[in-house]
């Protein structure tokens, strides 16, 4: 597939560029029985590309396994791509290794999803912290460290951060244990931060805290985030850009207002109809989806969109669809991407949504 | 018409610290037909509930109080209701006229005369003030006798030929005597003098299931991985009722055309079975036995939006074919705007606030449900800045005095640490428990 972005520019804001990233598993031979004796790939990402500036949030959604949490390892390079390059500041990181690795690593942070896991339970918060400094030998004494992690741990909302410094996780409220795990993110003030999901298991209540902080923190030191989730509302919420993912392809992108007012693939458009709105009066329309995922071994020829789409057309068996730039930096990969924006084609017209049941209100349960 | 009601239930857990009060005086009618939601950050209570009502509770639950009614015993609640509609205005004139009377032989000087009077009135007014069960007893028993009354005086008509018009309202009496006069399926909550569960009430298992079904919390990661996922579903409907394999295959192959699975993939494995498609099979064996009420814990919380969305559709469409009555249980306010009539917010073990689904909206009544919608972020409307409600939900071993939400409320006042507040119902249908949910209601909602 070539790559259709548009060719690097002189930008010097662009932190991150990632062109044709392709990160291939292979299954053992004989994991299906059916296929025994082949190389069983998983196309787990699949030629991606994008550019990520300075201050800039960018959103990575799409459903699950559909190649998020790779792409945000791929960058981080915990995982070895398979094709392609990670341009860093204007050097390629792809096929770092050693001691370059190393350093480079030090740009860079991930926040994962589940705080109960990410954080050691025997360690301090201190020592939770502190690690990374520790690692890349940043800091002489105890003390030089002590101030910067109660820096960060202020940073992170933990305040004040001197309280915290002797506690274990198992002392910590969710809100408080992803907070330190935010701490321990920007303690070395990396030049990207990859954040994987990073609210999704946290209370309602408290995520609103977690996300504002987050957005608080890129304010203050202006770094830019790639920021994972599955859901779209909340990608909107944290988001300047967008970037929707469907079997290990980014099939459209735009700044977030464009995206979310002028949704153009038909699996974006999909999306939106899908999200519940916290609002009764909202009026649904029917997800205008197909059947099931397939499977990333078995990628359907053409676009692969095509057995769920409801626009799809001769040509999507056969061709993959090129991508398309449907307007000033909102591209979407369908062939009838300008169609579809233009409101030239829409979504078939069909049952309707479900309403929910028209029932008669009732006397709430006297105490 | 009620056909679930619980009454002021108290669930706690029994743990090395103490007590975790995790369902803390709960009340909630549910009708049939209904789909109520019931929401509330993780902790809060509510699969506690759900496991409640449906007595699954593990060994360390007491129950400290309430009751659970279900079926026709909950019928007869709407009677009690409708009963008092009419006998709360008698009782309060009575009452007014007897604290007159009262204050008239007080103003007119006291002597050892008055005394008794004085008295007989004062009994008086603590009996008004009662909530007269006995009376209720009384008039159930009247009313059954009226409706035989009238059964008997519309056959008698008929006999002599009465018509169409006479046959509807012998049928109508009919069934009112039977609904009033039916035991019917009763489940009670069966407990120990000390709290501690009894073995599970005789008639239950029948009960359950057949009347009462549930999909777990993260059910379908429960699916045994060594069962094609067909047979275990078999297996649940011929534990509940004496039917062939032959027969109960049938059964499957309707089930999950109606959850939407093709039925050639009964006979595969979990582990073949995509996530939507597990917990379609969870909801088709909950589905099995055609229950009447079916409560759904977080069921498509694991699962992306879009599969999400479809089966949810296709539950409501199946509600609608099928009459069913739902409680769905998320942490999502989104999920439960969508399908229910009615939501419950829950906080702490306790409801908060419950209205029909417009009203929890548009004028909210409880500072908690305000703070909850306010930290949804939306993909309508314009991208405002999100409320996040300060501190965590408090531990249930040690629930904050007075009202639980206090320590985190914006609006709280010095009472709020100190008094537990009532139930405030400004509109019909709509109650909160907040100590100034009337002043919230005359400013027109929190989110006005
Ligand atoms: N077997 C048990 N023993 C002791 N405490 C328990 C037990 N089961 C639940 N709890 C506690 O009871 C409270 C309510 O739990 P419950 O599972 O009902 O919450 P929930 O509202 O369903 O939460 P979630 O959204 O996380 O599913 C919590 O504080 C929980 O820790
Ligand atoms: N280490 C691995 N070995 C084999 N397959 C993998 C591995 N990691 C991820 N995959 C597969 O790659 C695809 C994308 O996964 P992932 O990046 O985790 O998606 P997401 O984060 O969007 O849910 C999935 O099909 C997943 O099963
Ligand atoms: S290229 Fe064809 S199948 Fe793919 S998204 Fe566009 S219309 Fe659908
Ligand atoms: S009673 Fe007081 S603390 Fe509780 S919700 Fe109302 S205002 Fe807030
Ligand atoms: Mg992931
Ligand atoms: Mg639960």
């Amino acid at each position: 597939m070539i790559e259709q972005l548009p060719a690097p520019s002189e930008d010097d804001r662009v932190v991150v560029r990632v062109r044709d990233l392709k990160k291939y598993f292979e299954l053992k031979a004989g994991f299906l029985q059916s296929l025994r004796g082949h190389v069983i790939q998983v196309h787990a990402v699949d030629g991606i590309g994008f550019d990520l500036h300075q201050g800039e949030i960018l959103g990575l959604v799409g459903e699950s396994g559909c190649g998020k949490t790779t792409t945000g390892r791929l960058i981080a390079r915990l995982e070895d791509p398979t094709e392609g390059h990670i341009d860093f500041q204007g050097k390629d990181i792809a096929n770092l290794g050693g001691g370059d690795l190393f350093r480079f690593r030090r740009n860079l942070q991930m926040i994962f999803q589940d705080p109960y896991q990410s954080l050691n339970p025997r360690y301090t918060v201190f020592r939770t912290v502190a690690e990374p400094l520790v690692i890349h030998r940043i800091g002489s004494t105890k003390e030089q460290r002590a101030e910067l992690v109660i820096q960060a741990l202020e940073d992170a909302g933990l305040r004040p951060g001197s309280d915290f410094l002797l506690r274990f996780p198992h002392e910590l409220s969710g809100g408080q244990r992803q907070r330190v795990a935010i701490a321990r993110a920007i303690v070395l003030h990396p030049k990207l931060i990859v954040a994987d999901e990073p609210v999704s298991m946290l209370d309602v209540s408290i995520r609103a805290g977690v996300m504002n902080l987050m957005l608080d923190l890129r304010e203050k030191y202006q770094n830019p985030y790639i920021f994972i989730t599955h859901d779209i509302a909340v990608a909107r919420y944290m988001s300047d850009r967008i970037a929707v993912m469907y079997l290990g392809r980014i099939v459209e992108t735009g700044s977030t207002e464009d995206l979310i007012a002028h949704p153009t693939h038909p699996y974006t458009r999909a999306l939106l109809a899908a999200v519940p709105v916290p609002d009764p009066a909202h009026t649904y329309r029917e997800v205008p989806i197909k059947g099931e995922l397939p499977s990333p071994i078995d990628l359907p020829s053409g676009c692969r969109f095509r057995t769920r789409c409801v626009f799809a057309q001769e040509i999507c068996t056969t061709t993959a669809p090129p991508l398309v730039e449907v307007q000033r930096d909102h591209f979407a990969e369908c062939h009838f991407a300008h169609d579809i924006f233009d409101g030239r084609m829409t979504e078939p017209a069909s049952a309707g949504p479900a309403p929910p049941a028209e029932v008669v209100p009732t006397v709430p349960g006297e105490p | 018409m009620p056909l679930l009601a619980v009454r002021n239930l108290r669930t706690y857990f029994k743990v090395q610290q103490g007590w975790v009060k995790a369902v803390d005086g709960v009340n909630l009618n549910v009708d049939a037909g209904e789909t109520v939601g019931l929401v509330g950050e993780s902790g809060c209570g509510k699969t506690t509930l759900a496991y409640s009502i449906t007595q699954l509770l593990p060994s360390n639950a007491y129950v400290f109080g309430g009751q659970i009614l279900f079926g026709s015993e909950a019928r007869i609640e709407r009677y009690r209701r409708e009963y008092w509609k009419v006998a709360d205005g008698r009782i309060a004139n009575a009452l007014d006229e007897t604290q007159q009377a009262l204050r008239r032989l007080r103003g007119s000087g006291a002597s050892s005369e008055s005394e008794p009077e004085t008295k007989k009135l004062e009994e008086r007014i603590a009996l008004l003030q009662h909530p007269l069960s006995v009376t209720y007893r009384e008039y159930l028993v009247a009313e059954i006798q009226a409706l035989k009354q009238e059964v008997d005086n519309l056959s008698q008509r008929l006999e002599s030929g009465g018509g169409e018009e006479a046959k509807r309202r012998l049928r109508e009496a009919r069934d009112r005597l039977a609904a009033a006069t039916q035991q019917g399926d009763l489940i009670e909550v069966v407990r120990r003098r000390d709290g501690r569960l009894r073995e599970y009430h005789p008639k239950l298992n029948a009960i359950r299931w057949k009347q009462i079904s549930i999909v777990f919390q993260g059910a379908m990661n429960a699916l045994n991985p060594v069962y094609t996922v067909g047979d275990q579903v078999i297996e649940a409907i011929r534990a509940h009722e004496d039917i062939g394999p032959e027969a109960a295959r049938t059964r499957v192959e309707k089930l999950y055309r109606l959850v939407g699975i093709p039925t050639d993939r009964i006979d595969n494995y979990p582990h073949e079975y995509s996530g939507g498609m597990k917990q379609r099979a969870m909801i088709a064996m909950a589905l099995a036995l055609d229950p009447k009420l079916v409560i759904m814990d977080e069921p498509t919380t694991a699962l992306d939006v879009i599969t999400a969305a479809k089966i949810m559709d296709e539950v409501l469409q199946i509600q609608k074919a099928m009459q069913m009555t739902i409680i769905i249980i998320s942490h999502d306010v989104s999920v439960v705007a969508k399908v229910a009539n009615r939501i419950a917010v829950m906080y702490a073990g306790q409801i908060v606030e419950e209205s029909s689904g417009q009203n929890i909206f548009s004028h909210t009544l409880h500072p908690y449900t305000e703070g909850l919608l306010g930290a949804f972020p939306s993909i309508i409307g314009p991208r405002h800045r999100l409320e996040a409600i300060p501190g965590n939900p408090p531990s249930l071993l040690t629930p904050p005095s007075g009202c639980r939400f206090h320590p985190r409320c914006k609006y709280a006042k010095e009472i709020c640490a100190t008094d537990a507040p009532p139930y405030v119902r400004p509109e019909p249908g709509h109650r909160a428990l907040c100590h100034f949910s009337q002043d919230f209601f005359a400013q027109g909602g929190l989110r006005s």
